[in-house]
C-alpha cells in the first residue's frame, strides 16, 4: 500500500468537469487523470501541481542475513 | 433538482427506444428533426439532435430571449446531472470512496473522494 489518494472533483453549472488529484507524486497522476477521464468526457487541460516535481516515493526491502554483527 | 432527475431519467429512456426522429418547428420556422424531443416547463419544445461525433445539438423553439434562457438553462442542468452521473460511477468503478459532496457557490457539485493504493 503506498498511501492514501484523494480527488477534489468540481462539476459545474454547465457540466464542465474540474479535477484536483492529491497524494500521488510525480507523472503518475496524469495516468490516474486519464485513466478516470477516458469514460467520463474529453481532456481539455493538464495543470501541474507542485506534487508532480516531487519524487515518487519508492519503498526499500532490505534483506539481512539475521546474523548480528559483533 | 428532482424534476431535473426525472427528465434525465426520461431522456436515457427515450435516447434508447429513438430508433426513429422526431420533428420540431425551431425558433426561425424551419423544421428539424431530433433524436430526443421535450416539453420544457413552459410547454416549449426543446430538441436534442445527435452529431456524427455523439455529441447532442440543443434545438430550441423558444422566440423570447428569456424563454431561450430558460432552456439553456434546462440543457446545462441535464449536462452537469450526466457529468455528475458519470463521474459518481466511475469512482465507483475505480475503487473510490465518495467522502463528502456538497453543492458550493456558482451551483458547482464538489466531490472528494478517496482511495488507497
Amino acid at each position: 500500500m503506498q498511501g492514501k489518494e484523494e480527488l477534489e472533483i468540481f462539476i459545474s453549472e454547465e457540466g464542465e468537469v474540474k479535477m484536483h488529484i492529491k497524494g500521488i507524486k510525480g507523472p503518475a497522476c496524469r495516468d490516474v487523470a486519464k485513466n478516470l477521464a477516458v469514460n467520463i468526457g474529453n481532456i481539455r487541460e493538464m495543470v501541474n501541481t507542485v506534487e508532480f516535481y516531487q519524487q515518487p516515493e519508492t519503498k526499500q526491502q532490505i534483506k539481512g542475513t539475521g546474523q548480528k554483527s559483533r | 433538482m428532482n424534476e431535473l432527475n426525472l427528465q434525465h431519467e426520461i431522456l436515457k429512456e427515450l435516447e434508447k427506444d429513438a430508433e426513429h426522429l422526431f420533428e420540431m418547428e425551431t425558433t426561425e420556422g424551419t423544421i428539424e428533426k431530433v433524436n430526443i424531443l421535450i416539453t420544457d416547463p413552459y410547454g416549449l419544445k426543446m430538441g436534442f439532435q445527435k452529431q456524427k461525433d455523439g455529441k447532442y445539438r440543443v434545438i430550441t423553439s423558444a422566440s423570447s430571449q428569456s424563454r431561450i434562457k430558460q432552456q439553456e438553462k434546462i440543457a446545462n442542468a441535464i449536462k452537469q446531472r450526466y457529468a455528475y452521473n458519470r463521474v459518481k460511477e466511475e469512482l465507483k468503478v475505480k475503487g473510490y470512496t465518495v467522502v463528502e459532496e456538497k453543492n458550493i457557490g456558482n451551483k458547482t457539485i464538489k466531490i472528494v473522494a478517496r482511495r488507497w493504493r
